[in-house]
Order: C-alpha cells, then sequence, then structure tokens
C-alpha cells in the first residue's frame, strides 16, 4: 500500500541500507556494502540475474528485509517479492509498504 | 486487489450464480433489484491445492494417477537478532496419492501436520550464500503396501501408516570473485542437501509388512546452470539448460515386527531444459524438457529399489 505522504528521509536512508545489505548477502558477488559509502544507486539498475542471485538466493534477501523492515515498513507479500526482477523493483517493493 | 466487480440483476429472487475468478464475497441487496458484489480472489492464498491426474492405456489396461493435495499454510512469521534471521509457518492438509499399475499400485491417503522454517545467519557477506531449512512433519494415513507371504507370494494389503520425519537442510552458493557487470549473466554453481531423521509405523491387515522403522538420511545436491538461471537466446531459442546430479543414503536404526533393518542408496542425474523467457511471456505456455535417470530405493517416497530413466516435457503458464 503506498503512503499518502512521501516517508521520511532517515526511513529511506534505513530501508536503502537494508535492501543494499539484504542483496549483498544474497549474492555470491561481494557488492562492498559499507555503511559509510553504501548508495544503493551503485547496484540499483542491476537485474538479480546479473548478480548470479538464485531462487534460494532471493528467498534469504526476502528473509532479511522483511524480517529487519520493521517497524519502518510491512513485510513484502509473497507474490510482489516474485516479481522483483532487479535490484529496483526490490527497493520500490519495500518503499511501498512504508509504514 | 480488492475492488468489488459488479453485477446487477433486475428481478429480486431470481437466482443466479455468477462466478468470477474466484468469489470471495457474494452480498445480495434488496431494493429496486439484486446486486451481486464480488470481490477479486485474494492474491495470498493460505491454502493451495496443487493436484493431476493422468490416465495411461497401455496393451488393452488403461491405469489412472492421481496425486491430490489440499495443504493449509499459516502466516509466516519473522523472528530476527543480531546474529540472524528466520521465518517459519505451519502446515495442515490432507493428501490422495493413486497410481493403479498392477505391478505397483499406489493408494495412499490421509492428513499430514508439518512446521517448515528457513534461517539465514549473518555471517561476512563477502563469503558465499548459504541459509539453514528445517522441517518437522507428522502423516497419518493409509496405504497399499507389498507384503511377502511365508510361501515367497507377494500381494498387497492397505496399511495404517504414521511418520514423522524430521529434516534439515542446507544451501551454499560458492562466493564469485570480481564484481558483477551489466548485461553478464555468470554461470551459476550450488549445493542442497542434509540430514533427516524419520520414524515409519505400519499397522493392521496381518503381521506381514507390519512394524517400525527408524532411521537416518543424508542427502547431497549439486546444481549447475552454465549459463545462468535467465533465459539465454540460443539459435532462435532462449533457454536455460541446468545440471542436477544427487546422493541419497537410508540407513534404518532399528525395526520391529516383520519389518527389517535396510540401508537404501539412491543417485540421480538430471538435466533440465527450460525454454522461453517466462517473465516477458507471462499468460503463455512455456516447455520445459527433462531427462533423468536414477538408481536406487527411497522409503520416504515409497520408491522400491529400481532403475530409471525418464524423460518428461513439461508446459509451465
Amino acid at each position: 500500500m503506498a503512503t499518502a505522504h512521501p516517508p521520511a528521509a532517515d526511513v529511506v536512508a534505513r530501508l536503502d541500507a537494508l535492501v543494499y545489505y539484504a542483496v549483498d548477502k544474497a549474492s555470491p558477488y561481494s557488492l562492498a556494502y559499507s555503511v559509510s559509502t553504501a548508495t544503493l544507486d551503485k547496484i540499483l539498475k542491476f537485474k538479480l540475474a546479473e548478480l548470479a542471485i538464485t531462487p534460494q538466493g532471493a528467498s534469504i534477501m526476502w528473509l532479511w528485509i522483511n524480517a529487519h523492515c520493521q517497524p519502518d515498513a510491512k513485510p513484502v507479500a509473497a507474490d510482489v517479492a516474485t516479481k522483483c526482477k532487479t535490484v529496483e523493483d526490490v527497493r520500490k517493493a519495500v518503499m511501498a509498504g512504508v509504514a | 486487489m480488492t475492488a468489488p466487480r459488479m453485477r446487477s440483476l433486475p428481478h429480486p429472487g431470481r437466482a443466479v450464480a455468477v462466478v468470477l475468478a474466484g468469489v470471495a464475497a457474494a452480498v445480495p441487496v434488496w431494493g429496486a433489484g439484486l446486486s451481486l458484489t464480488a470481490a477479486d480472489a485474494p492474491v495470498n492464498t493460505p491454502w493451495s491445492e496443487p493436484a493431476n491426474l493422468s490416465v495411461t492405456r497401455e496393451a488393452g489396461t488403461s491405469t489412472v494417477t492421481a496425486d491430490l493435495v489440499l495443504n493449509y499454510q499459516s502466516e509466516t512469521r519473522y523472528r530476527k537478532s543480531a546474529g540472524f534471521a528466520s521465518k517459519g509457518s505451519y502446515s495442515v492438509g490432507v493428501y490422495l496419492h493413486r497410481d493403479t499399475t498392477a505391478t505397483a499400485p499406489r493408494n495412499d491417503r490421509g492428513v499430514a501436520v508439518s512446521y517448515a522454517g528457513l534461517l539465514v545467519s549473518d555471517f561476512s557477506n563477502a563469503g558465499p550464500v548459504g541459509s539453514l531449512g528445517y522441517a518437522v512433519k507428522l502423516g497419518a494415513g493409509k496405504s497399499v503396501v507389498e507384503v511377502e507371504a511365508a510361501d515367497g507370494s507377494r500381494s498387497w494389503v492397505d496399511k495404517t501408516k504414521i511418520r514423522l520425519v524430521a529434516s534439515l537442510g542446507g544451501y551454499l552458493q560458492p562466493a564469485l570473485g570480481g564484481g558483477p557487470t551489466p548485461g553478464v549473466i555468470a554461470p551459476i554453481l550450488f549445493f542442497d542437501g542434509g540430514p533427516a531423521v524419520y520414524v515409519d509405523q505400519l499397522r493392521g491387515q496381518g503381521i506381514q509388512g507390519s512394524g517400525r522403522v527408524t532411521g537416518g538420511q543424508l542427502k547431497l545436491g549439486a546444481n549447475l546452470a552454465p549459463m545462468g538461471l535467465e533465459p539465454v537466446p540460443m539459435a532462435g531459442l532462449a533457454m536455460v539448460p541446468t545440471l542436477r546430479v544427487a546422493a541419497q543414503v537410508q540407513r534404518d536404526f532399528s525395526a520391529s515386527d516383520s519389518r527389517t533393518r535396510q540401508t537404501r542408496k539412491l543417485y540421480s542425474l538430471e538435466l533440465n531444459l527450460l525454454f522461453g523467457r517466462p517473465e516477458e511471456e507471462a499468460g503463455k505456455l512455456v516447455p520445459s524438457l527433462q531427462l533423468a535417470r536414477s538408481v536406487g530405493a527411497d522409503l520416504l517416497t515409497g520408491r522400491a529399489e529400481s532403475a530409471k530413466t525418464e524423460l518428461s516435457l513439461g508446459l509451465t503458464f
């Protein structure tokens, strides 16, 4: 569910960092996640397949996101998660659930 | 997702069944006319109803194979701590597996209750990708089993079956060097498998075939997608080839009554080809081809010692 107001900047920053960390956890590549330098834009356009993320890797990514996104956002439903093909799709799905 | 669809009927009392895809609610309103409203089916249903039925006619004899499972799954619960994240859910379901093949009939029906979870630890992201699944499943029902009489003759009898299986399922994808490149799909290699323990009890219809078996199982599999898991155009076709090699051993710890302790091994080699681009052709049928060779036995799937080569053509939509 989209919110009527744009989410607060600190919420966006926390969720961006969470998405980056979860994608890094699910990919066998080292995506050089760092709290100080991480900007999700670095990997936003990548397809999950280009990051060598398997279906089980995607399950790991969504588990990490859904377990840590609250209270900033609601967990992403399975049917939405399976449609995400790029990191940008993942970010949009997470942001759509901002509380 | 819940936008109502409307159907107006001019005369009250006219019973018309309006079936929309998965009607979730039908609310009649009496007044100037009868209105039926129906919401779309919920996208996330807690139940699943996979079923298949096939009839094969060979040499004047027909055989019927049916697999029906109605399953209800609870809402997934997430947990987290500084070192891990996990999720889990309960399921309860009824099942029917029927095969009328004369030489290997199957007639399993009953109920099953299970809990399954997935755990991910917070090890360094620079290393391999891994997870640990865990599941406990209790099933109770009736099964047709083959028994051997004292004179050596064999027959099929209906037994009451209770089975408890607790399993761990590991997943490991080795780390890749370098970094990802836009437009480049890397080969995929990952391993899966793990240990399990089981208790399998059969009772009723005589002593033969009755008794309890306890044991342990270890299963390991290696999976390779040499061109990644994204369909790659080749010779006018887009396809995803994958290769899987697996080995499994089951060793009974104890056996009672007429059942005997056994060690069962099962080896398999599978080559899968998925054609097309599923994500770009939603609603279209996507063919797949699987060639599998397997040798061995499996107590938990009811497979007797055998060697099989199977060629399967599938359609996904």
